[in-house]
Protein backbone atom coordinates (compact mmCIF):
# COMPACT_ATOMS: atom_id res chain seq x y z
CA UNK A 1 0.00 0.00 0.00
CA UNK A 2 3.09 2.52 0.98
CA UNK A 3 3.10 4.22 -2.62
CA UNK A 4 5.96 6.16 -1.97
CA UNK A 5 8.78 4.11 -0.08
CA UNK A 6 11.10 6.50 -0.15
CA UNK A 7 9.07 8.51 1.96
CA UNK A 8 9.76 6.36 5.13
CA UNK A 9 10.38 7.93 8.05
CA UNK A 10 13.85 7.16 9.82
CA UNK A 11 13.07 8.72 13.36
CA UNK A 12 15.48 6.09 15.05
CA UNK A 13 14.55 4.58 18.40
CA UNK A 14 15.99 6.61 21.00
CA UNK A 15 19.80 4.76 21.31
CA UNK A 16 20.15 5.30 25.00
CA UNK A 17 24.19 6.35 25.76
CA UNK A 18 25.54 3.86 28.41
CA UNK A 19 26.88 5.81 31.31
CA UNK A 20 30.54 6.08 31.64
CA UNK A 21 32.16 2.99 33.16
CA UNK A 22 29.06 0.89 32.90
CA UNK A 23 29.71 -2.50 32.17
CA UNK A 24 27.02 -3.41 29.71
CA UNK A 25 24.19 -6.24 30.08
CA UNK A 26 25.92 -8.88 29.29
CA UNK A 27 24.07 -10.72 26.62
CA UNK A 28 22.33 -13.63 28.22
CA UNK A 29 23.49 -16.39 25.60
CA UNK A 30 23.47 -19.24 27.54
CA UNK A 31 21.49 -21.78 26.32
CA UNK A 32 18.92 -22.13 28.84
CA UNK A 33 16.70 -24.22 26.53
CA UNK A 34 14.01 -25.21 29.21
CA UNK A 35 13.24 -21.71 30.15
CA UNK A 36 12.14 -19.68 26.52
CA UNK A 37 9.04 -18.65 27.84
CA UNK A 38 6.16 -20.01 26.72
CA UNK A 39 5.77 -18.64 23.47
CA UNK A 40 7.49 -21.74 22.28
CA UNK A 41 5.87 -24.07 24.19
CA UNK A 42 5.48 -27.04 21.86
CA UNK A 43 6.83 -25.65 18.77
CA UNK A 44 10.27 -26.96 19.14
CA UNK A 45 11.34 -29.61 16.32
CA UNK A 46 12.12 -33.04 16.91
CA UNK A 47 15.04 -32.23 15.48
CA UNK A 48 15.91 -29.17 17.93
CA UNK A 49 16.64 -31.77 21.24
CA UNK A 50 18.73 -33.81 19.17
CA UNK A 51 20.47 -30.39 18.13
CA UNK A 52 20.83 -29.62 22.00
CA UNK A 53 21.96 -33.01 23.05
CA UNK A 54 24.49 -33.17 20.20
CA UNK A 55 25.88 -29.67 21.33
CA UNK A 56 25.66 -30.60 24.45
CA UNK A 57 27.95 -33.56 24.29
CA UNK A 58 30.36 -31.34 22.00
CA UNK A 59 30.85 -28.94 24.53
CA UNK A 60 31.63 -31.43 27.51
CA UNK A 61 33.98 -33.26 25.26
CA UNK A 62 35.85 -30.21 24.33
CA UNK A 63 35.77 -28.76 27.83
CA UNK A 64 37.36 -32.39 29.28
CA UNK A 65 39.91 -32.07 26.47
CA UNK A 66 40.62 -28.42 27.58
CA UNK A 67 40.72 -29.80 31.56
CA UNK A 68 42.73 -32.15 30.36
CA UNK A 69 45.43 -30.57 28.91
CA UNK A 70 45.39 -27.85 32.00
CA UNK A 71 45.74 -30.61 34.23
CA UNK A 72 48.59 -32.21 31.71
CA UNK A 73 50.44 -28.71 32.28
CA UNK A 74 50.32 -28.82 35.93
CA UNK A 75 51.41 -32.08 36.30
CA UNK A 76 54.93 -30.70 34.89
CA UNK A 77 54.89 -27.86 36.84
CA UNK A 78 54.57 -29.48 40.04
CA UNK A 79 57.67 -31.72 38.64
CA UNK A 80 59.52 -29.04 37.45
CA UNK A 81 58.84 -26.71 40.68
CA UNK A 82 59.26 -28.99 44.08
CA UNK A 83 56.50 -27.37 46.55
CA UNK A 84 53.92 -27.06 44.00
CA UNK A 85 51.74 -30.18 44.57
CA UNK A 86 50.64 -32.64 41.98
CA UNK A 87 47.65 -32.78 40.58
CA UNK A 88 46.91 -36.17 42.35
CA UNK A 89 47.51 -35.31 45.88
CA UNK A 90 45.20 -32.28 45.46
CA UNK A 91 42.37 -33.95 44.10
CA UNK A 92 42.84 -36.34 47.21
CA UNK A 93 43.13 -33.53 49.56
CA UNK A 94 39.57 -31.91 47.80
CA UNK A 95 37.69 -35.37 47.77
CA UNK A 96 39.26 -35.56 51.81
CA UNK A 97 37.89 -32.21 52.60
CA UNK A 98 34.15 -32.74 50.45
CA UNK A 99 33.97 -36.19 52.13
CA UNK A 100 33.68 -34.50 56.06
CA UNK A 101 32.62 -30.59 55.43
CA UNK A 102 30.67 -30.05 58.60
CA UNK A 103 32.72 -31.72 61.34
CA UNK A 104 33.95 -28.94 64.25
CA UNK A 105 36.60 -29.09 66.53
CA UNK A 106 36.66 -26.03 68.08
CA UNK A 107 37.14 -21.93 66.31
CA UNK A 108 40.54 -23.59 64.87
CA UNK A 109 39.07 -26.64 63.18
CA UNK A 110 36.02 -26.55 61.16
CA UNK A 111 35.50 -28.36 58.14
CA UNK A 112 35.17 -27.26 54.60
CA UNK A 113 31.52 -26.90 54.62
CA UNK A 114 31.29 -24.47 57.72
CA UNK A 115 34.03 -22.68 56.74
CA UNK A 116 32.03 -22.02 53.18
CA UNK A 117 29.03 -21.29 54.96
CA UNK A 118 30.79 -18.66 56.73
CA UNK A 119 31.79 -17.16 53.70
CA UNK A 120 28.58 -17.16 51.61
CA UNK A 121 26.99 -15.51 55.01
CA UNK A 122 28.85 -12.78 54.92
CA UNK A 123 28.85 -12.29 51.14
CA UNK A 124 24.78 -12.97 51.14
CA UNK A 125 24.79 -10.28 53.71
CA UNK A 126 26.67 -7.41 52.43
CA UNK A 127 25.48 -8.00 48.90
CA UNK A 128 21.71 -7.94 50.15
CA UNK A 129 22.90 -4.23 52.25
CA UNK A 130 24.69 -3.16 48.87
CA UNK A 131 21.49 -4.14 46.75
CA UNK A 132 18.67 -2.52 49.10
CA UNK A 133 20.87 0.27 48.85
CA UNK A 134 22.17 0.24 45.78
CA UNK A 135 19.31 0.15 43.61
CA UNK A 136 17.25 2.49 45.08
CA UNK A 137 20.75 5.03 44.61
CA UNK A 138 20.72 3.96 41.29
CA UNK A 139 17.35 4.39 40.54
CA UNK A 140 17.50 7.62 41.44
CA UNK A 141 20.53 8.72 39.76
CA UNK A 142 18.88 7.05 36.67
CA UNK A 143 16.02 9.24 36.56
CA UNK A 144 16.97 12.72 37.46
CA UNK A 145 19.95 14.52 35.92
CA UNK A 146 20.48 16.31 38.70
CA UNK A 147 21.14 13.32 41.49
CA UNK A 148 23.09 11.65 38.44
CA UNK A 149 25.21 15.27 38.91
CA UNK A 150 25.37 14.83 42.22
CA UNK A 151 26.02 11.68 43.09
CA UNK A 152 28.51 10.39 39.94
CA UNK A 153 31.66 12.02 40.55
CA UNK A 154 32.03 10.26 44.41
CA UNK A 155 30.86 7.11 42.74
CA UNK A 156 33.58 7.05 40.06
CA UNK A 157 36.05 8.82 43.05
CA UNK A 158 35.14 5.72 44.95
CA UNK A 159 35.01 2.52 42.98
CA UNK A 160 38.45 2.47 41.98
CA UNK A 161 39.06 1.89 45.24
CA UNK A 162 40.02 -1.11 46.29
CA UNK A 163 37.33 -2.62 48.48
CA UNK A 164 39.98 -4.15 50.95
CA UNK A 165 41.32 -0.64 51.61
CA UNK A 166 38.04 -0.07 53.70
CA UNK A 167 38.66 -2.36 55.82
CA UNK A 168 40.46 -1.09 58.36
CA UNK A 169 37.84 2.04 58.23
CA UNK A 170 35.04 -0.97 59.02
CA UNK A 171 37.15 -2.69 61.97
CA UNK A 172 37.58 0.48 63.86
CA UNK A 173 34.08 0.80 63.14
CA UNK A 174 33.02 -2.62 64.48
CA UNK A 175 35.81 -3.95 66.38
CA UNK A 176 35.22 -7.28 65.07
CA UNK A 177 36.79 -8.82 61.61
CA UNK A 178 33.93 -10.92 60.50
CA UNK A 179 31.83 -7.66 60.35
CA UNK A 180 34.18 -5.86 58.82
CA UNK A 181 34.47 -8.52 55.94
CA UNK A 182 30.53 -8.00 55.26
CA UNK A 183 30.76 -4.50 55.21
CA UNK A 184 33.82 -4.31 52.81
CA UNK A 185 31.81 -6.59 50.69
CA UNK A 186 28.92 -3.89 51.23
CA UNK A 187 31.56 -1.70 49.53
CA UNK A 188 32.49 -4.26 46.47
CA UNK A 189 28.88 -5.06 45.65
CA UNK A 190 27.78 -1.25 45.83
CA UNK A 191 29.28 0.62 42.83
CA UNK A 192 28.31 -2.21 40.41
CA UNK A 193 25.00 -1.90 41.81
CA UNK A 194 24.20 1.58 41.78
CA UNK A 195 26.09 2.12 38.17
CA UNK A 196 24.54 -0.65 36.14
CA UNK A 197 21.12 0.13 38.15
CA UNK A 198 21.52 3.67 37.39
CA UNK A 199 22.17 3.10 33.80
CA UNK A 200 19.21 1.19 33.40
CA UNK A 201 17.12 3.65 34.76
CA UNK A 202 18.35 6.45 32.37
CA UNK A 203 17.68 4.22 29.27
CA UNK A 204 13.92 4.07 29.54
CA UNK A 205 12.96 4.24 26.29
CA UNK A 206 11.39 7.59 24.95
CA UNK A 207 8.04 6.04 23.87
CA UNK A 208 7.56 4.48 26.91
CA UNK A 209 8.13 7.64 28.90
CA UNK A 210 5.58 9.41 26.12
CA UNK A 211 3.29 6.52 26.88
CA UNK A 212 3.38 7.08 30.50
CA UNK A 213 3.02 10.80 29.50
CA UNK A 214 0.18 10.81 27.33
CA UNK A 215 -1.78 8.21 29.91
CA UNK A 216 -0.96 10.68 32.97
CA UNK A 217 0.54 7.83 35.29
CA UNK A 218 1.35 8.66 38.49
CA UNK A 219 4.64 8.37 40.04
CA UNK A 220 3.46 5.30 41.66
CA UNK A 221 2.05 3.92 38.40
CA UNK A 222 5.31 4.93 36.39
CA UNK A 223 7.82 3.26 38.81
CA UNK A 224 5.49 -0.32 38.65
CA UNK A 225 5.25 -0.17 34.86
CA UNK A 226 7.95 1.72 33.49
CA UNK A 227 10.68 2.58 35.51
CA UNK A 228 11.06 -0.62 37.31
CA UNK A 229 10.13 -2.91 34.68
CA UNK A 230 12.69 -1.47 32.70
CA UNK A 231 15.52 -1.21 34.92
CA UNK A 232 14.90 -4.75 36.01
CA UNK A 233 17.28 -6.51 33.62
CA UNK A 234 20.25 -3.71 33.87
CA UNK A 235 19.46 -4.15 37.81
CA UNK A 236 19.79 -8.38 37.42
CA UNK A 237 23.49 -7.57 35.42
CA UNK A 238 25.00 -4.88 38.64
CA UNK A 239 23.71 -7.45 41.29
CA UNK A 240 25.18 -10.46 38.91
CA UNK A 241 28.64 -8.43 38.33
CA UNK A 242 28.40 -7.36 42.26
CA UNK A 243 28.25 -11.13 43.19
CA UNK A 244 31.09 -12.05 40.96
CA UNK A 245 33.28 -9.36 42.63
CA UNK A 246 32.34 -10.08 45.91
CA UNK A 247 33.17 -13.81 45.72
CA UNK A 248 36.44 -12.89 44.82
CA UNK A 249 37.30 -10.26 47.54
CA UNK A 250 35.47 -12.22 50.15
CA UNK A 251 38.38 -14.97 50.02
CA UNK A 252 41.00 -11.33 50.27
CA UNK A 253 39.30 -9.88 53.38
CA UNK A 254 39.19 -12.83 55.04
CA UNK A 255 42.69 -13.64 55.05
CA UNK A 256 43.11 -10.24 56.20
CA UNK A 257 40.56 -10.46 58.71
CA UNK A 258 41.51 -14.20 59.76
CA UNK A 259 39.68 -16.30 62.30
CA UNK A 260 37.00 -18.07 59.95
CA UNK A 261 36.01 -18.47 56.18
CA UNK A 262 37.40 -19.91 53.41
CA UNK A 263 39.71 -17.06 52.52
CA UNK A 264 41.01 -17.97 56.34
CA UNK A 265 41.31 -21.64 55.49
CA UNK A 266 43.47 -20.76 52.21
CA UNK A 267 45.60 -18.68 54.41
CA UNK A 268 46.04 -21.16 57.16
CA UNK A 269 46.42 -24.19 55.13
CA UNK A 270 49.66 -22.40 53.62
CA UNK A 271 50.32 -21.16 56.78
CA UNK A 272 50.43 -24.83 57.95
CA UNK A 273 52.07 -26.00 54.76
CA UNK A 274 49.20 -27.75 53.45
CA UNK A 275 49.41 -26.62 49.93
CA UNK A 276 47.14 -29.66 48.96
CA UNK A 277 44.45 -28.15 51.05
CA UNK A 278 45.45 -24.81 49.46
CA UNK A 279 44.68 -26.34 45.54
CA UNK A 280 41.68 -27.59 46.69
CA UNK A 281 39.98 -25.07 48.71
CA UNK A 282 40.45 -23.04 45.24
CA UNK A 283 38.47 -25.78 43.48
CA UNK A 284 35.98 -25.42 45.69
CA UNK A 285 36.21 -21.36 45.33
CA UNK A 286 35.42 -21.69 41.81
CA UNK A 287 32.76 -23.86 41.74
CA UNK A 288 31.06 -22.35 44.30
CA UNK A 289 31.39 -18.90 42.34
CA UNK A 290 30.61 -20.95 38.52
CA UNK A 291 27.56 -21.92 40.80
CA UNK A 292 26.42 -18.14 41.78
CA UNK A 293 27.22 -16.67 38.12
CA UNK A 294 24.67 -19.73 36.68
CA UNK A 295 22.14 -18.50 39.49
CA UNK A 296 22.10 -14.97 38.12
CA UNK A 297 22.09 -16.07 34.67
CA UNK A 298 19.30 -17.82 35.14
CA UNK A 299 17.47 -14.95 37.00
CA UNK A 300 18.67 -12.72 33.93
CA UNK A 301 16.72 -14.52 31.68
CA UNK A 302 13.83 -14.50 33.68
CA UNK A 303 14.09 -11.04 33.54
CA UNK A 304 14.46 -10.24 29.81
CA UNK A 305 12.25 -8.19 28.31
CA UNK A 306 10.68 -9.72 25.39
CA UNK A 307 10.02 -7.95 21.75
CA UNK A 308 6.74 -8.40 20.00
CA UNK A 309 6.72 -10.51 17.03
CA UNK A 310 6.83 -8.68 14.11
CA UNK B 1 -16.41 22.99 19.04
CA UNK B 2 -13.10 22.05 17.46
CA UNK B 3 -9.51 21.44 17.71
CA UNK B 4 -8.04 24.78 16.98
CA UNK B 5 -4.04 24.89 16.06
CA UNK B 6 -3.19 28.75 15.94
CA UNK B 7 0.09 30.18 14.73
CA UNK B 8 2.46 27.11 16.09
CA UNK B 9 5.99 27.18 15.89
CA UNK B 10 8.69 25.22 17.02
CA UNK B 11 12.37 25.00 16.53
CA UNK B 12 14.88 21.98 17.49
CA UNK B 13 18.27 23.36 18.70
CA UNK B 14 20.93 21.12 18.03
CA UNK B 15 24.51 21.14 19.41
CA UNK B 16 26.91 21.93 16.68
CA UNK B 17 24.26 21.85 14.23
CA UNK B 18 22.00 24.64 12.49
CA UNK B 19 18.84 25.10 14.37
CA UNK B 20 15.84 23.62 13.16
CA UNK B 21 12.67 25.38 12.18
CA UNK B 22 10.41 22.25 12.04
CA UNK B 23 6.81 24.06 12.26
CA UNK B 24 6.64 28.09 11.06
CA UNK B 25 3.41 29.15 12.06
CA UNK B 26 0.94 26.47 11.67
CA UNK B 27 -2.87 27.18 11.29
CA UNK B 28 -5.34 24.29 11.31
CA UNK B 29 -9.08 24.09 12.39
CA UNK B 30 -10.08 20.51 13.13
CA UNK B 31 -13.86 20.19 13.09
CA UNK B 32 -15.31 17.82 15.94
CA UNK B 33 -15.86 14.66 14.30
CA UNK B 34 -13.73 15.04 11.34
CA UNK B 35 -11.29 12.49 10.45
CA UNK B 36 -8.12 14.64 9.24
CA UNK B 37 -4.85 13.07 7.66
CA UNK B 38 -0.96 14.70 8.32
CA UNK B 39 0.81 13.80 5.22
CA UNK B 40 4.60 14.62 4.08
CA UNK B 41 8.13 13.88 4.21
CA UNK B 42 10.37 12.95 6.99
CA UNK B 43 11.35 15.44 8.44
CA UNK B 44 8.91 18.06 7.52
CA UNK B 45 7.42 18.31 11.08
CA UNK B 46 3.95 16.61 10.63
CA UNK B 47 4.71 14.17 14.09
CA UNK B 48 6.21 17.52 15.77
CA UNK B 49 2.69 19.02 15.13
CA UNK B 50 1.08 15.73 16.91
CA UNK B 51 3.29 15.40 19.93
CA UNK B 52 2.36 19.31 20.26
CA UNK B 53 -1.19 18.96 20.31
CA UNK B 54 -0.94 16.11 22.61
CA UNK B 55 0.76 18.06 25.17
CA UNK B 56 4.41 16.13 24.77
CA UNK B 57 6.16 18.80 23.38
CA UNK B 58 5.66 22.58 24.18
CA UNK B 59 6.19 25.08 21.50
CA UNK B 60 7.53 28.27 20.78
CA UNK B 61 4.81 29.97 19.89
CA UNK B 62 1.36 30.12 19.36
CA UNK B 63 -1.47 28.17 20.69
CA UNK B 64 -3.39 25.43 20.77
CA UNK B 65 -7.38 24.77 22.04
CA UNK B 66 -9.23 22.12 22.04
CA UNK B 67 -13.62 23.26 22.65
CA UNK B 68 -11.92 26.61 23.64
CA UNK B 69 -9.72 25.13 26.55
CA UNK B 70 -5.93 25.98 25.87
CA UNK B 71 -3.72 22.58 25.56
CA UNK B 72 -0.30 22.55 27.07
CA UNK B 73 0.10 18.79 28.55
CA UNK B 74 -1.30 15.70 28.05
CA UNK B 75 -4.99 15.41 29.47
CA UNK B 76 -7.71 12.85 28.84
CA UNK B 77 -9.44 14.52 26.23
CA UNK B 78 -6.43 13.40 24.10
CA UNK B 79 -5.59 9.98 23.88
CA UNK B 80 -2.73 8.58 21.16
CA UNK B 81 -1.65 5.47 19.41
CA UNK B 82 2.43 5.17 18.72
CA UNK B 83 4.26 3.83 15.38
CA UNK B 84 5.70 0.90 17.41
CA UNK B 85 2.47 -0.28 19.56
CA UNK B 86 4.72 0.99 23.03
CA UNK B 87 3.16 -1.59 25.09
CA UNK B 88 4.83 -2.58 28.58
CA UNK B 89 6.71 -5.88 27.74
CA UNK B 90 5.62 -7.20 30.94
CA UNK B 91 2.15 -6.37 31.42
CA UNK B 92 -0.77 -8.56 29.30
CA UNK B 93 -2.97 -6.41 26.64
CA UNK B 94 -5.49 -6.40 29.38
CA UNK B 95 -3.30 -4.36 32.06
CA UNK B 96 -1.86 -2.50 29.20
CA UNK B 97 -5.21 -1.24 27.99
CA UNK B 98 -6.71 -1.13 32.22
CA UNK B 99 -3.44 0.35 33.38
CA UNK B 100 -3.53 3.16 30.72
CA UNK B 101 -7.16 4.08 31.09
CA UNK B 102 -7.27 3.93 34.47
CA UNK B 103 -4.53 6.70 35.05
CA UNK B 104 -5.60 8.55 32.24
CA UNK B 105 -9.28 8.66 33.79
CA UNK B 106 -8.92 8.58 37.59
CA UNK B 107 -12.72 9.82 37.23
CA UNK B 108 -14.21 6.65 36.24
CA UNK B 109 -15.22 3.98 38.71
CA UNK B 110 -14.05 0.30 38.68
CA UNK B 111 -17.45 -1.09 36.82
CA UNK B 112 -17.23 1.75 34.50
CA UNK B 113 -13.10 1.28 33.34
CA UNK B 114 -13.22 -2.69 33.57
CA UNK B 115 -16.90 -1.97 31.47
CA UNK B 116 -15.01 0.00 28.53
CA UNK B 117 -11.66 -2.18 28.64
CA UNK B 118 -13.67 -5.03 27.57
CA UNK B 119 -15.66 -3.40 25.20
CA UNK B 120 -11.97 -1.80 23.12
CA UNK B 121 -10.41 -4.90 23.32
CA UNK B 122 -13.71 -7.33 22.47
CA UNK B 123 -14.18 -4.29 19.03
CA UNK B 124 -10.47 -4.92 18.03
CA UNK B 125 -10.96 -8.49 18.56
CA UNK B 126 -7.97 -9.25 21.22
CA UNK B 127 -10.52 -10.49 24.37
CA UNK B 128 -9.86 -13.59 24.01
CA UNK B 129 -5.99 -12.64 23.76
CA UNK B 130 -6.12 -10.68 26.82
CA UNK B 131 -3.89 -12.46 28.83
CA UNK B 132 -1.11 -12.80 26.43
CA UNK B 133 1.84 -10.63 26.83
CA UNK B 134 3.23 -8.01 23.89
CA UNK B 135 6.05 -10.69 23.10
CA UNK B 136 3.28 -13.15 22.63
CA UNK B 137 1.12 -11.87 20.08
CA UNK B 138 1.69 -10.58 16.36
CA UNK B 139 2.61 -7.28 15.42
CA UNK B 140 -0.93 -6.48 14.16
CA UNK B 141 -2.25 -7.39 17.53
CA UNK B 142 0.23 -5.38 19.66
CA UNK B 143 -1.06 -2.50 17.47
CA UNK B 144 -4.44 -3.42 17.74
CA UNK B 145 -4.18 -3.81 22.06
CA UNK B 146 -2.53 -0.06 21.59
CA UNK B 147 -5.44 1.27 19.47
CA UNK B 148 -7.94 -0.37 22.22
CA UNK B 149 -6.23 1.38 24.84
CA UNK B 150 -6.31 4.94 23.17
CA UNK B 151 -9.79 4.11 22.96
CA UNK B 152 -10.48 2.98 26.13
CA UNK B 153 -9.32 6.52 27.59
CA UNK B 154 -13.16 7.72 25.65
CA UNK B 155 -10.59 10.41 24.19
CA UNK B 156 -12.62 13.33 22.25
CA UNK B 157 -9.61 13.23 19.94
CA UNK B 158 -7.81 10.47 18.76
CA UNK B 159 -4.08 11.29 18.52
CA UNK B 160 -2.26 8.45 15.53
CA UNK B 161 1.50 8.48 14.84
CA UNK B 162 1.92 6.55 11.65
CA UNK B 163 0.23 3.83 13.62
CA UNK B 164 -0.07 1.43 10.40
CA UNK B 165 3.62 2.11 9.27
CA UNK B 166 5.01 -0.92 10.70
CA UNK B 167 2.40 -3.37 9.48
CA UNK B 168 2.25 -5.54 6.20
CA UNK B 169 0.08 -4.62 3.61
CA UNK B 170 -3.19 -7.07 4.68
CA UNK B 171 -2.57 -6.87 8.46
CA UNK B 172 -2.92 -2.73 7.65
CA UNK B 173 -5.82 -2.93 5.39
CA UNK B 174 -7.82 -4.97 8.38
CA UNK B 175 -6.79 -2.29 10.79
CA UNK B 176 -7.69 0.38 8.91
CA UNK B 177 -11.36 -0.79 8.47
CA UNK B 178 -11.17 -1.71 12.47
CA UNK B 179 -10.42 1.59 12.95
CA UNK B 180 -12.88 3.59 11.06
CA UNK B 181 -15.46 1.08 12.38
CA UNK B 182 -14.50 2.62 15.95
CA UNK B 183 -14.49 5.93 15.43
CA UNK B 184 -17.56 5.90 13.29
CA UNK B 185 -19.37 3.34 15.45
CA UNK B 186 -19.65 2.73 19.15
CA UNK B 187 -16.76 4.98 20.30
CA UNK B 188 -17.41 8.24 21.82
CA UNK B 189 -14.46 9.62 19.95
CA UNK B 190 -15.34 12.30 17.83
CA UNK B 191 -12.14 13.69 15.85
CA UNK B 192 -9.38 11.54 14.71
CA UNK B 193 -5.85 13.30 13.89
CA UNK B 194 -3.45 10.93 12.17
CA UNK B 195 0.54 11.46 11.06
CA UNK B 196 1.20 8.86 7.85
CA UNK B 197 3.42 8.81 4.75
CA UNK B 198 1.00 6.91 3.06
CA UNK B 199 -0.81 8.30 0.52
CA UNK B 200 -3.68 5.41 -0.22
CA UNK B 201 -3.65 5.39 3.28
CA UNK B 202 -4.83 9.28 3.72
CA UNK B 203 -7.09 9.13 0.93
CA UNK B 204 -8.97 5.81 1.96
CA UNK B 205 -9.63 7.26 5.83
CA UNK B 206 -9.37 11.15 5.63
CA UNK B 207 -11.88 13.75 5.22
CA UNK B 208 -8.97 16.08 4.59
CA UNK B 209 -5.38 15.25 4.17
CA UNK B 210 -2.94 18.57 5.25
CA UNK B 211 -0.05 18.02 3.23
CA UNK B 212 2.96 19.48 4.80
CA UNK B 213 6.24 20.53 3.32
CA UNK B 214 9.70 20.14 4.72
CA UNK B 215 11.93 23.78 6.30
CA UNK B 216 12.08 25.99 4.75
CA UNK B 217 8.84 25.93 3.27
CA UNK B 218 6.49 26.93 5.14
CA UNK B 219 4.33 23.96 6.91
CA UNK B 220 1.23 23.44 5.91
CA UNK B 221 1.28 23.90 1.91
CA UNK B 222 -2.22 22.54 0.69
CA UNK B 223 -5.42 21.10 2.68
CA UNK B 224 -6.79 18.77 -0.11
CA UNK B 225 -10.71 17.90 1.14
CA UNK B 226 -11.61 13.66 0.52
CA UNK B 227 -15.41 14.01 -0.99
CA UNK B 228 -15.52 10.78 -1.18
CA UNK B 229 -18.87 9.13 1.12
CA UNK B 230 -18.49 6.94 4.01
CA UNK B 231 -18.12 4.10 3.99
CA UNK B 232 -15.67 3.55 2.07
CA UNK B 233 -14.92 0.19 0.49
CA UNK B 234 -10.87 0.06 -0.26
CA UNK B 235 -12.18 -2.18 -3.44
CA UNK B 236 -14.23 0.12 -5.15
CA UNK B 237 -13.11 3.32 -3.65
CA UNK B 238 -10.30 3.42 -6.07
CA UNK B 239 -12.44 3.65 -9.03
CA UNK B 240 -14.13 6.84 -7.65
CA UNK B 241 -12.89 10.12 -9.91
CA UNK B 242 -12.17 11.83 -6.62
CA UNK B 243 -10.22 9.71 -5.40
CA UNK B 244 -7.94 9.54 -8.20
CA UNK B 245 -8.26 13.43 -8.31
CA UNK B 246 -6.84 13.27 -4.82
CA UNK B 247 -4.34 11.04 -4.97
CA UNK B 248 -2.72 12.71 -8.22
CA UNK B 249 -2.67 16.32 -6.10
CA UNK B 250 -1.23 14.52 -3.12
CA UNK B 251 1.66 12.83 -5.80
CA UNK B 252 2.38 15.92 -7.72
CA UNK B 253 2.81 17.83 -4.41
CA UNK B 254 4.91 15.13 -2.88
CA UNK B 255 7.34 14.79 -5.64
CA UNK B 256 7.34 18.08 -6.38
CA UNK B 257 9.08 18.41 -3.19
CA UNK B 258 11.17 15.66 -3.96
CA UNK B 259 12.45 17.28 -6.80
CA UNK B 260 13.26 20.68 -4.92
CA UNK B 261 15.26 18.97 -2.37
Amino acid sequence: MSTLKTLTDSTADGETPAAPGVDPPAPSALPLSDNEGPADEGRGEPSRLGGWARSGLSSLGWGLVGAAVVVALWQIGATVAPGVPKPAESFGKFFDLVSDPFYDNGPNDKGIGLQLLISLQRVFTGFAIAAMMGVPLGLVMGSSRRMWKAANPIVQFLRPVSPLAWFPIWLVAFKDGGKASVFVIFITALWPTVLNTAAGAAGIPSDQRDVARVFRFGRLAYFRHVLLPNALPSIVTGLRLSMGIAWMVIVAVEMLAGGAGIGFFVWDSYNASNMPAVIASLLIIGAVGFALDALFMRLAAKVAIEEVRS
Amino acid sequence: MSLEIKGISKTFHRKGAKSQHVLRGVDLTVETGEFVSLIGHSGCGKSTLLNVVAGLLSADRGTITLDGQPVTTPGPDRAMVFQHYSLFPRLSLLANVREAAKAARPDRTKDRLDEVVERYLTAVGLWEHKDKRPGQVSGGMAQRAAVARAFAVEPKVLLLDEPFGALDALTRARLQAQLVELWQGESTTETVLMVTHGIDEATLLADRIVVMANPPDPSIIDVIPVEIARPRDRVTVVDEPAFREVQARLLRLLTDGLQAA
